[in-house]
């Protein structure tokens, strides 16, 4: 027997407690050469080193006799950097193409945005993550589970917030928490902790008793959140999370959901075609049309356009756009009496549009350009327009 | 996938939320009773006269009435809507949001079914159940002819345990029915046009012994043999096997037969992923 004992870093054991590992034992069978066999055990980390030698004996004795016969055996670690993992996914409706070759790779414990406008995709990677709907093309792992054939240890490590709710409207708080958590087999004592530490934990506490139907819909949200994170997942996907919350229950979810993230070391996935959340985002995934446009980090992805942005609102803003053209000598686009120009050389060109314009101008900023931008220029479209292939 | 193992806490949870949501929608449960009871009160009147008795009663000690015959008939048609009315919430699951919710919980899709039969079972034994204790009482207060059924402990537990057949029956129907659809409004339609008939043809409403095409029909529904089965369980006295009533082992068995390949088709269904279930 080959020594199957991994030496894992204490940094790497640190930041990658209860994952399970992967093992590939190679075996050969005396009458063919090339079968292999792989196998997987949850290790228990946090000693610097975990023991392969138990899922070599799994396999072995899975195999029965025919694999006595085992030559070399090679225990090797295939390490688990990423929590969710897309290979060259591609899904279609029909003729549509709602993603088209779409890789990525989430870090644990990020807030990870896939950011579009309605119709780019976003909502069926999403529901693919989520196991709702098949795979069509390509691969994707949560969590090291793949989501066609482990979809029960994938939807073990989800917790799922839609963008329609999914709260029970004629039950109560406590209600929906406890079936819930029922569901994912939590079960007396432990259960009704759980339930009081969320409504605790989401402030819904007064209201345990309340008919989900007669709250508000911030209330509804965090029962919805508080419902999601019953089961403690690895892994929170959110799609638009905060569509019909007014800003200040926004922000509160916000809140919650960055304290659950730091706390938890939550991994979360958000699909949003805001702006704002995705700036919150650690990576961020651009979408458009089911193409990948581009990924990284916001700054990462404001650096990959020159210059800051000239934001200049003007009185009668459309009569002088072109003669604003001109003295940039460049792009320069309008929406409502907002005219957004590319600065080369900010300082220079401010003193020119002042002196141009004068009392014209109502207000004048200069800005990094925001996730907004590089989406439009890198597509040529705006994230609020719909998708010309839009459907789900 | 129908070898998913069952949870079997899932199950009890999921069905305990189907009973909490039927009973605190009041119009449901009023529903579900009150229009067959008004049907056998207002039919029982209307037909005592010109009713004659299948020839299965001449055994009996008593004239059969047509408030008598309709019983069992009339349990049947309680099971059937509350059956109706417990499925219709897929739909409205589906429609809410909320079964989303459960389809990408680590839960087999067995115990979805499991639980949904079992909400629809126990609401629609529980009101039939009454109602073929209670409604034999009916002529003491003067709104119908009198009807000769007195309850053993034996044949009511019996009656108790082929209930549930039935009503898983007519649920894991229900169920099949209710899955693909997206509105409530369809369901109304195949409840006018398949399962409204489907309940007249199963010798429930009227006896069809000798009718031609219609007493095919009626021997081909497998509703008939649960409503024959209900009927045989009303009296002391075995009564005699003709075209119209089967004969017992005939009526668990295929009672039987279409509970479990319903059930099994259910979770059939379930177990598919598609598009269809994301709102």
């Amino acid at each position: 027997m080959p020594d199957g004992t991994i030496d894992v870093s204490a940094e790497f054991a640190a930041s990658y407690k209860c994952l399970p590992l992967h093992f590939l034992v190679e075996t050969e069978r005396r009458d063919r050469k090339d079968l292999h066999w792989r196998s997987s055990a949850t290790a228990p980390f946090g000693h610097g080193s975990c023991d392969a030698r138990p899922a070599i004996f799994e396999t072995l004795a899975t195999c029965g006799e025919a694999w006595l016969d085992m030559q070399s055996s090679v225990a090797q670690r295939i390490p688990m950097t990423s929590i969710a993992v897309a290979r060259n996914v591609r899904y279609h409706y029909g003729n549509r193409a709602a993603l088209d070759d779409v890789t990525l790779s989430v870090a644990a414990g990020t807030l990870f945005g896939l950011l579009g406008p309605n119709g780019s995709g976003k909502t069926t990677l999403f529901r693919l993550l989520a196991t709702l709907i098949p795979m069509q093309s390509g691969e994707l792992t949560v969590c090291g589970f793949d989501v066609t054939t482990q979809q029960t240890s994938v939807r073990r490590q989800l917790g799922v917030t839609f963008q329609s709710p999914a709260v029970d409207v004629r039950l109560t708080v406590a209600e929906n928490l406890k079936c819930h958590g029922s569901i994912y087999g939590l079960s007396g004592a432990m259960l009704n902790n759980r339930v009081s530490e969320m409504l605790q934990q989401f402030g819904i506490l007064d209201r345990r008793h309340s008919i989900v139907g007669t709250l508000s819909g911030g209330l509804k949200r965090r029962v919805e959140l508080a419902k999601g994170m019953m089961h403690s997942p690895k892994v929170l996907l959110l799609d638009e999370p905060t569509s019909g919350l007014d800003p200040r229950a926004r922000q509160e979810f916000w809140e919650l959901m960055t304290a659950q993230q730091k706390m938890q070391g939550t991994t979360i996935i958000v699909a949003t075609h805001l702006m704002p959340e995705a700036e919150l985002c650690d990576r961020v995934l651009l979408l458009d049309r089911g193409r990948m446009v581009a990924e990284g980090t916001q700054l990462e992805l404001q650096s990959r356009l020159d210059g800051e942005r000239l934001t200049v609102r003007l009185r009668d803003a459309s009569n002088h756009l072109d003669s604003l053209r001109t003295m940039i000598g460049g792009h320069a686009e309008l929406q409502g009496d907002r005219v957004t120009l590319r600065a080369s050389n900010p300082a220079e060109q401010i003193r020119e549009i002042i002196q141009a314009f004068g009392d014209q101008i109502l207000s004048l900023e200069l800005t990094k350009p925001s996730l907004e931008d590089v989406f439009l220029e890198l597509t040529g479209r705006s994230l609020s327009q719909t998708g010309d292939t839009n459907a789900q | 996938m129908p070898s998913d193992p069952v949870q079997f806490n899932a199950v009890v949870a999921l069905t305990k939320r189907e009973l909490i949501r039927f009973l605190r929608q009041r119009t449901r449960v009023i529903g579900a009773a009150g229009q067959p009871i008004i049907f056998w009160i207002l039919f029982g009147a209307g037909l005592r006269s010109s009713f004659t008795a299948p020839s299965w009663a001449d055994g009996l000690s008593h004239p059969v009435s047509y408030q008598e015959y309709f019983l069992p008939g009339v349990a049947a048609l309680i099971v059937l809507f509350t059956a109706i009315f417990s499925t219709i919430s897929s739909i409205e699951d589906r429609r809410d949001g909320f079964l989303q919710g459960i389809l990408v919980a680590p839960v087999s899709r067995l115990s979805i079914v499991l639980s949904k039969l079992t909400a629809g079972t126990l609401l629609s034994i529980l009101q039939a159940g009454l109602f073929l204790l209670i409604g034999p009482l009916i002529s003491a207060i003067g709104l119908g002819s009198p009807i000769e059924v007195t309850w053993s402990v034996t044949r009511m537990l019996m009656a108790t345990g082929f209930l549930v057949l039935i009503a898983a029956e007519l649920t894991a129907l229900g169920f099949i029915i209710a899955w693909p659809m997206n509105s409530t409004q369809g369901f109304h339609a195949v409840m006018s046009i398949f399962l409204m008939p489907m309940w007249l043809v199963s010798g429930a409403f009227f006896p069809g012994g000798d009718s031609g095409w219609l007493s095919w029909l009626i021997r081909a529904n497998p509703l008939t043999y649960g409503v024959a089965g209900l009927r045989r369980l009303l009296y002391d006295t075995t009564l005699p096997v003709t075209a119209e009533l089967p004969s017992m082992l005939a009526c668990v068995t295929v009672t039987a037969i279409a509970t479990v390949t319903l059930t099994l088709l259910s979770a059939w269904l379930v177990s598919r992923r598609s598009v269809h279930n994301v709102t």
